[in-house]
């Protein structure tokens, strides 16, 4: 009876069931004016938010004079998704990736992780989703240089997200396996990482994504710092054997010839919003908006 | 004849980092030189300019428009860098001066060169800057680098080279980590800036495409030698050597 009440008045928390991580109305601005492009890519002065909800006043002015990064953004992702986001340089796409993962907080918006919302800045140690989130996420950056601690050998860096969770030998144990895994055999193990090239080191940056089993893989850019060769090799790593083990895949990318390769869904950002989302056979055949048309162009350009 | 390179030995502590390079370029002709990272293609389009490493020992001989480049004296190469060979660099946040506005930087090579008076070279940067395709140009040409977009940048350095109209214009890796919207962009920008100065082009790239798009011919850098070199379109057809064809088959990127 009560039940069906709240229902008819639109009181139920409308919560997401099955999918892995839901993004509701999701803006993002910088407070000051913070100067990424001198285009003016991004409307800046007061607008209108398309949330339908009241903005609290403490965010009022900031949303007025900031520079909006992220607006309206809307994605769900369910279990073995793998979802592009692509886009032009400055678009927004590695704030959403580092929203998702908590490392920058939002201005308007909610994030459901497995139907649970997380709480972003003070918030956060009342919840803990953000934690499960973490713990569950492997991440792999743009430039593999910078991604590792110099000072630690291959394997340390590798069981490094195991560290609480297992004893130091096994989770050794299975930093080696998963080196073993992306084709650097135990010679590599105790060499730093000024002592291997790009791609291996691109390759290690995998395995220490992978090695606590992460439900959700979070890939910014990582064919981008390689070249031709390695990016195949990575690529074909990739598909082998790694696709297969998180159920869902996020790949940040700017060009599409990858994108095709590892994804079923993409989310075209432009300017800080999703212009076009979704089934990647269908958005790349059909392009509805000029941004996506011209990126297709451009690839179809560039792959003669 | 625009550029001969003859038997160029680059070494440094005896490791022959360019090992016996030889080949020819007519004028007017776009090359371009691929391979994989360490092979040396940075290197050569840097000693086509006279700047090696300071502990390098070099060998052969670089002619570029009948000038031997090893031969010459400091000053006189100072005169040929920017003015008769221009280079774009890799990474244009890298290679801007952050402390200077756009238009004193792309203005640099006319000042250097006596080839105008100050407010001459200018008017002339700024007309430049609409040259290379920059919207809103008579603006940005007062700001700074960081206040522009990687793209922007990269046209920035493309007019700064082209100022002087020179009569080669090396690029080094020239659409690396661009978007593919504003690869093309550039791309189309280098053929016709080149065509309206008629000047030559010569290309460091590992993407295919920006090759075929770009060039005529094509060299391909293996550990310091060059391993092909010839018309691209015939190079590509039949390659003869195992990381041409490798490249091929490995078209992706």
């Amino acid at each position: 009876m009560l039940a069906a009440l709240v229902k008819e008045c639109g009181l139920e928390r409308q919560m997401p069931s099955g999918n892995m991580l839901d993004i509701r109305n999701l803006v993002k601005i910088y407070p000051r004016r913070r100067s990424l492009s001198a285009e003016g890519d991004f409307p800046t002065g007061s607008f209108v938010l398309q949330t339908g909800k009241d903005i609290p006043f403490w965010k009022n002015r900031s949303l007025k004079s900031g520079n909006i990064v992220l607006s309206g953004i809307n994605l769900s992702l369910d279990k073995g998704d793998r979802l592009a986001l692509v886009g032009a340089s400055a678009s927004g796409k590695s704030t959403l990736a580092k929203i998702i993962l908590g490392l920058e907080p939002i201005s308007v918006g909610e994030i459901f992780y497995r139907g649970e919302k997380i709480c972003y800045g003070h918030k956060k140690s009342k919840n803990g989703a953000l934690k499960k989130l973490r713990e569950e996420t492997g991440l792999i950056l743009q430039d593999p240089r910078s991604s590792f601690d110099p000072r630690m050998d291959m394997v340390s860096s590798v069981a490094e997200p195991l560290w609480g969770r297992q004893n130091i030998e096994t989770a050794k144990e299975a930093a080696e396996e998963l080196l073993d895994l992306v084709g650097l055999d135990s010679r590599y193990c105790k060499s730093y990482p000024h002592q291997l090239s790009g791609g291996q080191l691109q390759r290690a940056a995998i395995a220490r994504a992978m090695v606590s089993g992460p439900k959700l893989l979070i890939a910014d850019e990582m064919l981008s710092a390689l070249d031709p060769g390695r990016r195949k090799e990575i690529l074909d790593l990739f598909t082998d054997t790694i696709i297969k083990r998180p159920d869902s895949l996020i790949f940040i990318a700017h060009d599409l010839t990858a994108v095709k390769y590892l994804c079923n869904k993409i989310a075209v950002i432009n300017h800080g919003e999703i212009v076009e989302y979704g089934d990647i056979s269908l958005v790349l055949s059909k392009p509805q908006h000029p941004y996506t048309l011209q990126l297709v162009q451009a690839d179809a350009a560039l792959n003669i | 004849m625009a550029i001969r390179v003859k038997d160029l030995v680059v070494a440094i502590a005896g490791k022959n980092l360019l090992d016996n390079i030889s080949f020819e370029t007519g004028i007017n002709e776009s090359v371009a030189i691929m391979g994989e990272s360490g092979a040396g293609k940075t290197l050569l389009a840097l000693s086509l300019l006279g700047l090696f490493p300071h502990n390098a020992s070099v060998g052969g001989e670089i002619n570029i428009f009948g000038k031997n480049i090893l031969n010459l004296t400091k000053r006189e190469l100072t005169f040929v860098r920017g003015k008769e060979i221009a280079l774009v660099f890799q990474e244009p946040s890298a290679a801007l001066n952050p402390l200077m506005s756009v238009y004193k930087q792309i203005a640099e090579p006319l000042l250097i060169h006596r080839l105008a008076r100050a407010k001459e070279a200018k008017e002339k940067a700024i007309f430049y800057l609409g040259q290379v395709g920059i919207n809103d140009y008579e603006k940005k040409a007062f700001l700074f680098p960081h206040q522009l977009s990687g793209g922007e940048k990269q046209r920035v350095l493309i007019a700064q080279a082209l100022i002087t109209e020179p009569k080669l214009l090396i690029t080094d890796e020239p659409t690396a980590a661009l978007d593919p919207i504003l690869k093309l962009q550039i791309i189309d920008l280098l053929t016709n800036m080149t065509k309206k100065i008629g000047a030559s082009l010569f290309v460091v790239t590992h993407e295919l495409p920006v090759a075929k798009l770009l060039c005529s011919k094509m060299g391909i850098l293996r550990n310091g030698r060059i391993c092909e070199f010839g018309p691209l379109d015939s190079l590509l057809a039949s390659p003869a050597d195992d990381y041409t064809k490798s490249l091929l088959t490995n078209n992706l990127f």
